[in-house]
């Protein structure tokens, strides 16, 4: 059984692993970087350290949406080599999830991988972070 | 006793001898009969010996020892130094640096005993292995005082104290020599205060010696009441005694079989090297050796408070009040000087790198059958460490390029009216707030026109650009894998080139520049910032984004009016300053905004890299200020165009503009 923090996606949901999120910030003020991804918005002052923020919506091809009261930053620790802020739509509960809550993996979308887990009767995407972070994404 | 605490002074000071051997073994090689110098290296090899052997690193105990033996045969003038012996040592001294290597990665020496190297120091010498410890036996009875034995020597007898050395030797068939010893010692320390002995108080009471022992003491007594009391001691065999008075004597002491003419040479040598050593002790006593870790600490918290300095001076334009506004000058004033003297911590002599050159390129010209010289100048400019840790690699590419590709055979040269051995030059020197170190060859030059069909050849240059100008042809050596050299030799064929120098120079926020003349040489110039951390910068918005362009690259800023601004060749946008040409770049275009629509002047700022300029055009000046320059990151790694960022006084980031990019 592992911890997942559940959160809201336009009106999908979603999970991610508790140990790679450090913290979860209300909107900040983002910088634009130039030359960069149309889904990175940018960068934060996380308290005197500079994070980069991604726009979790965009990044996984989910429609693009303003900003509201509920909006978060999960911020995200790879593995001790960077930060980074993910911006998603509302956060919604902490979750134990167990190995049989899982269906088998599915290709999804922009060919993220996504596992699909049952809690109760919600429906869940686990995102594969490796992906968000990592996949190609460019269009063609 | 605990020595892993002094494994880290051990280290440092180790690395120092083996520098300073280094250097005086390439002094010698160009001046063979210099006895200060033999003396000098003598000294180093027979400190590091005595340094390897109170920490127990046996290897290298023995291997310095062999050095030493074969140095003070040459000291004793038994042996003349050639370049075979020369050889030999350098060996030997690579031998000490892999040890010391080790040691630093794992605290043991590791197995390694060279004992080749051991025989070859032996062979020269024309004494089998063996006799090692028989060496060491005699070497016993002669007499080194480090210098701080010297110095207290010096001050008793200027305060009319006596220094005596006495030659203790014990009854053969004496049972408890560490007892007996102990009792000399108890005895004499009535009388006077033991400043020296030999072998060491540790080994003696280890009993770590055959019968004899000396120690060097300062008293007010007569030597004959100290003897005296020695003797009344049981089971001692003889006492001799004799009084140093000065300490040269100490030398001539040593030194018994040398002429009288040649004493008086190395009396006066002791003495040079004494003074310098002197003031070597009493610099090390006033400073402290640092965790870099803590300075990095405290540059960062130097550079918190100078954000949020900045933040309290953008609130003195809220509330206004003559008193508050003193009060943040005076705050203002005390964060710059902190600032400054945090800076100037960090701050080290480039020496730390040039001084492996010499060392380096002397092989190099072995290897490659080439004479050259290597002549270097302002070793003691400052940079920040930061910076200095990483110059190395990028020099070493340089002058094995130098070396490589500059530098032509001897008989060329001759062939092309030129010395036959070449001249590198490696200098470094301050241009405000930039370092500018510079390798410059007076080889053969770069041949552009090989270089301009090998770009091709490597398709880097397309049919309809061959009407570059020969530097942008130069430039092209830049671009990766890039490697003019038709047979791939050990030095260069390392699959890097040129490349490779300016990621790393522009990484840490420099530049690389060269200059060639054909079969006049070549030269590259390295301009790099003082400090990494904390520069002054230009902030400057377009629409209502803010950057901040580093002080240091901008030449000057300009008002013109759009109809300055010229096209010329397919749309290229210049103006004219002072007559010179120079290309224009709209900084909304370069980050991707839409175009200011009630523009009315024109703000450009002239930013330079080396001597090309280029003009930023931006809607508005903010003014200069310190900024932190924060990095952005892993994930953003290798974004063009940003440097980093920085945190503005009301907490809002601003990136920094990367005048490499911004100039082209």
């Amino acid at each position: 059984m592992e911890q997942y923090l559940v959160f809201r996606l336009a009106d999908e949901y979603y999970a991610l692993v508790v140990s790679f999120i450090e913290n979860i910030e209300k909107m900040m003020p983002i910088t634009r970087v130039p030359n960069t991804k149309e889904y990175i918005k940018g960068v934060v002052n996380l308290r005197g350290e500079i994070v980069p923020v991604i726009d979790l919506r965009e990044k996984i091809g989910v429609t693009k949406e303003e900003f509201s009261d509920e909006t978060r930053i999960l911020i995200i620790n790879w593995k001790n080599e960077f930060k980074v802020g993910l911006i998603i739509d509302e956060v919604l509960d902490v979750v134990y999830l167990a190995k049989e809550d899982f269906d088998a993996a599915t290709r999804d979308r922009n060919e993220f991988t996504f596992s699909i887990a049952r809690k109760g009767d919600m429906l869940i995407n686990i995102i594969n972070l490796e992906d968000v972070l990592f996949e190609k994404t460019e269009e063609v | 006793m605990d020595i892993s605490q002094y494994l880290g002074m051990f280290i440092e000071e180790a690395k120092d001898h083996i520098q300073s051997l280094n250097d005086n073994m390439l002094k010698l090689e160009e001046n063979p009969g210099d006895l200060q110098l033999i003396n000098e290296i003598f000294r180093s090899a027979h400190t590091l010996k005595g340094m390897a052997g109170t920490m127990g690193f046996v290897n290298m105990q023995k291997l310095t020892h062999a050095m030493e033996n074969v140095l003070a045969a040459a000291r004793d003038g038994k042996l003349r130094i050639n370049s075979n012996i020369m050889d030999v040592l350098f060996k030997t001294i690579d031998a000490l640096e892999e040890y010391l290597d080790v040691i630093v990665a794992t605290g043991t020496e590791g197995s390694e005993q060279n004992i080749s190297l051991v025989n070859s120091l032996n062979g020269i010498l024309g004494r089998p292995q063996e006799e090692v410890a028989l060496k060491d036996k005699t070497q016993g009875a002669q007499f080194e005082y480090d210098e701080f034995v010297i110095r207290a020597i010096e001050r008793a007898n200027s305060q009319g104290f006596n220094v005596y050395r006495l030659d203790v030797e014990l009854d053969p068939n004496c049972l408890l020599k560490s007892a007996r010893a102990y009792l000399v010692f108890k005895a004499v320390e009535e009388l006077g205060e033991i400043i020296h002995s030999k072998p060491s108080v540790q080994d003696i009471e280890d009993e770590k010696f055959d019968f004899e022992f000396s120690i060097t003491i300062v008293s007010k007594e007569s030597l004959e009441k100290i003897r005296d009391r020695i003797l009344s001691i049981s089971e001692i065999r003889e006492v001799k005694g004799i009084e140093i008075k000065e300490t040269s004597q100490i030398a001539v002491q040593a030194k018994q079989e040398v002429t009288e003419q040649e004493t008086g040479a190395i009396t006066e040598t002791v003495k040079v090297v004494r003074d310098q050593k002197q003031e070597a002790a009493k610099k090390t006593a006033q400073t402290v050796r640092v965790d870099i870790e803590r300075l990095d600490v405290l540059m960062n918290l130097v550079s918190e408070l100078i954000i949020i300095k900045s933040r309290i001076e953008g609130l003195t334009k809220k509330y206004s009040d003559r008193q508050f506004e003193e009060s943040i000058e005076y705050l203002e004033r005390i964060t710059t000087s902190l600032h400054d003297a945090v800076m100037k911590v960090r701050m080290v002599p480039v020496e730390r790198v040039f001084s492996r050159f010499p060392r380096m390129m002397r092989d190099l010209a072995r290897e490659l059958g080439k004479e050259f010289e290597l002549v270097m100048s302002g070793e003691d400019t400052e940079v920040d460490r930061t910076i200095v840790d990483e110059l190395g690699d990028p020099l070493i590419h340089l002058l094995r390029n130098a070396a490589d590709h500059g530098i032509e055979d001897p008989e060329e040269r001759v062939k092309n009216g030129k010395p036959r051995s070449g001249l590198i030059k490696l200098s470094a020197y301050h241009d405000g707030n930039n370092v500018v170190i510079e390798v410059e060859d007076d080889g053969k030059g770069i041949d552009i026109e090989k270089v301009r069909k090998k770009a091709i050849e490597k398709g880097l240059l397309k049919e309809d650009q061959l009407d570059l100008s020969d530097q942008e042809i130069i430039d092209l050596l830049f671009l990766p894998s890039f490697s003019t050299k038709d047979k791939v030799t050990n030095l260069s064929g390392r699959g890097v080139g040129l490349d490779v120098v300016k990621t790393k120079i522009e990484q840490l926020g420099g530049m690389v520049e060269v200059k060639s003349e054909k079969g006049r040489g070549t030269k590259f110039i390295i301009r790099l910032p003082l400090t990494l951390a904390i520069i002054q910068a230009l902030l400057v918005t377009v629409a209502d984004e803010i950057y901040a362009i580093p002080i240091a690259s901008i030449k000057e800023i300009v008002d013109v009016a759009k109809e300055d601004i010229k096209v010329v060749q397919k749309g290229k946008e210049i103006i004219l300053l002072r007559n010179q040409v120079i290309p224009i770049k709209y900084l909304h275009k370069i980050v991707g905004l839409e175009e200011n629509p009630d523009r009315k002047k024109y703000t450009v700022v002239i930013v330079k890299r080396g001597e090309k300029l280029t003009g930023i055009v931006v809607d508005k000046l903010l003014g200069q200020q310190d900024i932190v320059i924060k990095s952005l990151g892993k994930y953003l790694e290798g974004v063009r165009l940003v440097s980093g960022a920085t945190i503005l006084g009301d907490g809002s980031v601003a990136m920094i503009l990367d005048p490499n990019v911004l100039v082209v």
